[in-house]
């Protein structure tokens, strides 16, 4: 967990240099690049592994609540 | 009083009814709002429309269930489910999304009363997740998320709120978001009754609070990172999972089951990270994403997951994808309890789910965008096979259709 920790913060620093003006986001505007690429894909197959893995949950959405499949 | 089982009967052709109602009436409701004018600046107006449908097939064996040959009994089971979101703005400030899925699952292994009285061999449910979006001013963003959740024997409420905002030029976006559920259902044990018997519903509920921040690195590379915390409270169990008692030592004969039994608190954390990287000279996209798992029932799990795009024209990709993710078991997960020493209120499971194991999936995408009359379509086709170190395998064929505004 610490190394995850200290790739976000380095992660974090680094990219304060970095701004990235509208005109040229040209690749980051492909759909491939967005944060979600298929929005009812993302939450079937979130569905699929929540409801039979023990780990379900904490990342945007709670285990245990909202279906009667969880774990 | 009627017996529990024409109750059951009547509950789940009630339950049925309401939902393939539901089912029929949204479609006809997007369809007639995809027609409306949109001219106006306070006329709403429908900028996206998703649909999916993907079929799940399952093949497996658990402890916990009932469904024979042996001890360890059948899992199988399909899955038909039918998909949709909207995004419609009502606004320049105020935007809408809808999330409508909905599952028609045969479950002849999953559910105690087909095992014991073979009253319904499917089981549907519904949900309807709605998130308000408002903008105001153009680097903060709130939203509101609030719905419900149906099945025959299991209702569930759910309401949230986010706040998000722009940071150094939009380059880096953080969000945070809180969210509550409360689930209310009939807990039909293993035996087939209400378990204990006269208990004639359970409660449970959730607090799920996130923090996410999204970076952009350069002109082809885009990280996420994200941390996410659930608190859950009440009855957590599936009431009518089962776990063996008094058996040989190989677990293949059993003298009879008792309910499964858990802890009601659990607390569990994710993080999570993403790194999209775009690569302009092969016109392909790699994302690769890592989650780490920890909660007090002592489950660890580490997950990986790979996807590779690659534009085979500038209107079509095809997709790759690996994922990888183990898991060790909660620490009360057992095959079978023995009866010298069982324990009535110690906490138990045999549940597949919640063991040891290794998952494996790999999966593959056809999209293909065309866009005849200045509106965007978009069709795709996938195909996906999930499985475990534990005698589980899921294979989902997905057809889906988007069409922007």
């Amino acid at each position: 967990m610490s190394r995850l920790l200290g790739v976000i913060l380095t992660l974090s620093v680094v990219s304060g240099c970095v701004t990235v003006s509208a005109h040229e986001r040209e690749y980051l505007a492909d759909p491939t690049m967005q944060p979600v690429v298929d929005l009812l894909e993302e939450r079937a197959s979130r569905q699929l592994h929540r409801a039979r893995e023990a780990a379900g949950g904490g990342d945007a959405t709670a285990a245990g609540g909202g279906c009667g499949c969880t774990n | 009083m009627r017996p529990l089982q024409e109750e059951v009967v009547a509950a789940r052709t009630r339950g049925r009814r309401c939902i393939l109602r539901l089912a029929v009436v949204l479609p006809i409701f997007v369809g007639m709002c995809g027609t409306a004018p949109g001219h106006a600046d306070n006329d709403w107006k429908i900028e996206e429309l998703l649909s999916r449908f993907a079929y799940f097939n399952q093949s497996g064996f658990g402890y916990q269930s009932q469904a024979g040959p042996g001890p360890k009994g059948s899992e199988d089971l399909h899955v038909w489910n039918p998909a949709f979101y909207l995004r419609a703005r009502q606004n320049e400030k105020v935007e809408h999304t809808m999330v409508v899925p909905v599952d028609i699952i045969t479950s002849a292994s999953t559910d105690a009363i087909d095992v014991m009285t073979s009253a319904s061999r499917t089981n549907e449910t519904i949900t309807f997740d709605i998130t308000t979006r408002y903008e105001e001013p153009a680097d903060d963003t709130m939203s509101f998320r609030y719905g419900f959740h149906l099945e025959e024997w299991y209702r569930s409420v759910f309401a949230g709120f986010g706040y998000a905002r722009e940071l150094a030029e939009d380059n880096a976006t953080i969000a945070m978001n809180v969210n509550g559920y409360v689930d209310v259902f009939r807990p039909y044990g293993p035996f087939g009754g209400l378990q204990p018997p006269g208990d004639k519903r359970d409660t449970r509920g959730a607090l799920n609070a996130n923090l996410e921040v999204s970076q952009i690195l350069s002109r082809t590379t885009l990280v996420k990172a994200g941390y996410g915390v659930t608190w859950q409270a009440g009855e957590l169990i599936t009431p009518w999972n089962s776990v063996p008692v008094g058996c040989n030592a190989e677990v293949t004969a059993c003298l009879g089951r008792t309910q499964e039994r858990f802890p009601n608190r659990r607390l569990r954390n994710a993080f999570s990270g993403l790194l999209a990287q775009h690569i302009p000279v092969t016109h392909s996209t790699l994302r690769l994403h890592y989650r780490f798992y920890f909660d007090d029932f002592d489950v660890r799990a580490h997950t990986m997951k790979v996807e590779l795009y690659q534009y085979a024209t500038p209107r079509a990709y095809i997709r790759a994808s690996y994922r990888a993710h183990h898991q060790n078991s909660v620490y009360f997960w057992t095959r079978a309890i023995d009866l010298v020493d069982f324990d009535p209120t110690a906490p138990r499971t045999a549940d597949s789910d919640l063991a040891e194991f290794w998952a494996h999936e790999v999966g593959g995408k056809l999209m293909i965008y065309v866009d005849p009359n200045a509106s965007v379509h978009r069709v795709d086709v996938g195909f996906t096979r999930y499985w475990r170190t534990n005698d589980l395998i899921v294979d989902v064929v997905s057809l889906g259709y988007a069409r922007l505004f």
